[in-house]
């Protein structure tokens, strides 16, 4: 995998994980939807929050190899993290949409 | 008085962090610069004028290594130290730099890599562009007594983390919070968010950074079993020969060139640079240096060597050839190693710099935060620690952070402009940059302890908008490059530091802005209530 792709790859696989573990918190739910998530549903993005991330850790390996790929891997998380929480109180549903826009943006290059 | 760990570990996190935060965000901000060193000098040297330099011959480099001993041996024939830098990507032309004895300051010059001839000051921008930060970062241009400020600042900041993790109250449910607008709340969320999303980069780049320097911190094992011979131990742990003591007989020096030659083609790589230690003497030995190659196993975190081959220059027999990527020292040193290629980002080119160079600038504003919580928490309510000169401490504490982190800001973006501004034939160049640096940076804590908090910082960061958004132009305007002329010609290196520069300014713009719209208006009436605030109104409120 071509490392500026999986920068960006990762970077929104680290998103999408990290804004499903937070939409499994009440306070940030109702920061994003209106309520509090029901139980089935928290456990759901739960599960698909941590699932994300170790994918991310599997795709960072595939592109960098697992000397590097795990480096790679905290720093995606953090910067993910770090726009993630820094957007969240100022656009909260532009950041949760951003996990769904931010991959499609990257498919037009591959039609050129 | 019974306190309860968490108590105790706050009063540790405060104090301790204060009284290192100014050094600890120099080094921070310095070092996330010193990510991108190389994009910087090659900005501040114009090297994107210059283009692509062709790959150079053997035939050019022997060239190059002749006319550098030539050099050398005319102006130094005796002496402890020779380096021919050879031309190459960073630099078209011959460098030398030579040492009478061991306690002689480091001497240099550049030379025509044609004729031989020494360029004279002024022939080139002559700099020393991002290694300045580099430098700053690891002992603020102050040898070693700066490596152990920056050491115990480094203990210092382990310990905040530390206690800073104890003392924050909920790690986990307060993981994604930020509430801006809300003061003192939201700066100590800020600076929670900051420093719990980048932890597992702040412990790495603070033990890493620790640990470069372990033979230097930690030296007594090497002190009572080498006699104090740093070199002897690492020769000894590295599998080279021993260093070789001085003489004092003299020796006439062989041609370096076809040492060179047997350098190359026993490393199997270009050489950069023929040292001669001991010039002169009979125990001088030459070390043929490869070129390093950002491509090769870049998948590698350890032991990305460019390889280097030993000969004795007086017998010319081959004392030691080390190849490329390949690590001696067993498994320690290989940890060691590790370490170090972790905190100098020496794999996975820019996509992994880009990372580290975020989360760099994330940690500095960490430490921001926490220096102006500090004083944001103390003005709306004095915790009286100083009794009668709390007052004076506070505004001296003040005058500090806007100094040391405005300042300091003001003074990177600075350095940018001299190296453009100052007349190129000065002599001595690169340090006069650098002591202008300091001048700025100088100038800006007059200036904090001149005017009120709020101006200050409001000033100061409106000159780093203005510094950071006006590079391009100053660009343009001094050397008749610029950023469309850069992106035009794929040189993403120029490019790059100026498209920084404008993301930098227009978040000191974003910054001001904040600043006037928390800051009401001062009223006639009652203008002192109406200042503490507007100085209160840099927290938010």
């Amino acid at each position: 995998m071509d490392p500026h792709f999986a920068l960006y790859l990762v970077f929104f696989v680290c998103y999408a994980g990290l804004l499903a573990l937070s939409l499994a918190m009440d306070r940030h739910h109702s920061q994003i939807r209106h309520g509090k998530p029901a139980p089935l549903l928290r456990r759901a993005l739960r599960l698909a929050g941590w699932s994300l991330l170790a994918l991310a850790l599997w795709l960072c390996s595939l592109a960098w190899g697992w000397a590097i790929g795990p480096v790679a891997w905290f720093g995606l998380l953090s910067t993910a993290a770090l726009g993630f929480v820094f957007l969240l109180p100022y656009a909260p549903r532009f950041a949760a949409w951003l996990a769904v826009v931010g991959p499609l943006l990257a498919l037009p290059p591959f039609f050129l | 008085m019974k306190q309860t760990l968490r108590q105790s570990m706050s009063w540790l996190h405060t104090w301790g962090g204060l009284w290192f935060t100014w050094i600890l965000f120099a080094i921070f901000l310095t070092g996330t610069l010193g990510v991108f060193d190389d994009p910087i000098s090659h900005w501040m040297r114009e090297q994107g004028k210059i283009g692509e330099i062709a790959p150079s011959t053997v035939d050019q480099r022997s060239r190059a290594v002749e006319l550098g001993q030539r050099h050398l041996a005319a102006v130094s024939p005796r002496a402890d130290f020779w380096s021919i830098g050879l031309p190459g990507d960073e630099n078209p032309n011959i460098r030398v730099f030579w040492r009478a004895d061991e306690d002689a300051p480091f001497k240099q010059a550049q030379l025509d890599p044609l004729t031989g001839a020494e360029l004279q000051p002024g022939a080139s921008r002559e700099t020393e562009g991002g290694h300045h930060f580099v430098h700053m970062h690891f002992e603020f241009h102050a040898g070693m007594a700066g490596i152990w400020i920056v050491g115990a600042a480094t203990m210092a900041m382990l310990v905040a983390l530390v206690s800073g993790i104890i003392v924050h109250k909920k790690i986990f449910a307060d993981f994604f919070t930020f509430r801006p607008g809300k003061g003192q709340r939201s700066w100590l969320d800020g600076h929670n968010a900051l420093g719990v999303l980048t932890l597992p980069f702040l412990f790495v780049i603070s033990y890493t950074g620790l640990t470069i320097f372990w033979a230097t911190y930690m030296p007594a094992g090497v002190l009572a079993r080498y006699d104090g011979s740093e070199d002897a131990f690492f020769a000894r742990l590295s599998e080279e020969p021993a260093p070789r003591p001085l003489q004092h007989i003299d020796a006439l020096m062989p041609e370096l060139a076809p040492l060179m030659r047997r350098g190359e083609a026993a490393i199997g790589r270009e050489a950069s640079f023929v040292v001669v230690e001991h010039a002169g003497d009979r125990s001088a030995a030459v070390r043929v240096f490869g070129r390093f190659d950002p491509d090769a196993e870049n998948d590698r975190l350890v032991g990305r060597g460019s390889g280097s081959a030993l000969y004795d220059a007086i017998t010319l027999e081959t004392l030691d050839v080390q190849l490329p990527n390949t690590v001696r020292g067993g498994s320690v040193l290989q940890t060691q190693r590790t370490m170090n290629a972790l905190h100098f980002v020496r794999f996975g080119g820019y996509p992994m710099k880009w990372l580290y160079f975020i989360c760099g600038m994330a940690a500095s504003a960490m430490l921001a935060t926490g220096a102006i919580l500090f004083m944001v928490k103390r003005r709306k309510k004095s915790a009286n620690e100083f009794g009668a000169a709390t007052a004076r401490v506070y505004r001296g504490i003040e005058v500090l952070n806007v100094a040391a982190i405005a300042g300091l800001i003001l003074a990177c973006a600075a350095y940018f402009w001299i190296n453009r501004l100052l007349p190129l034939d000065v002599a001595e160049r690169g340090t006069r940059e650098i002591l202008l640096f300091f001048a700025v940076w100088l100038a800006s804590l007059a200036h904090a302890a001149l005017r009120p908090s709020l101006a200050a910082w409001r000033e100061q960061l409106a000159a780093c908008a203005l510094l950071c958004l006006g590079l391009p132009l100053l660009n343009l305007a001094t050397t008749g490059d610029w950023l469309v002329a850069a992106l035009a010609r794929g040189d993403g290196e120029t490019a790059g530091v100026e498209l920084s520069a404008i993301g930098f300014g227009l978040i000191f713009l974003a910054m001001l802005r904040q600043l006037r719209r928390r800051a009401p208006t001062l009223t006639v009436d009652r203008p002192e209530t109406a200042k503490t605030a507007a100085i209160d109104a840099i927290g938010g409120r």
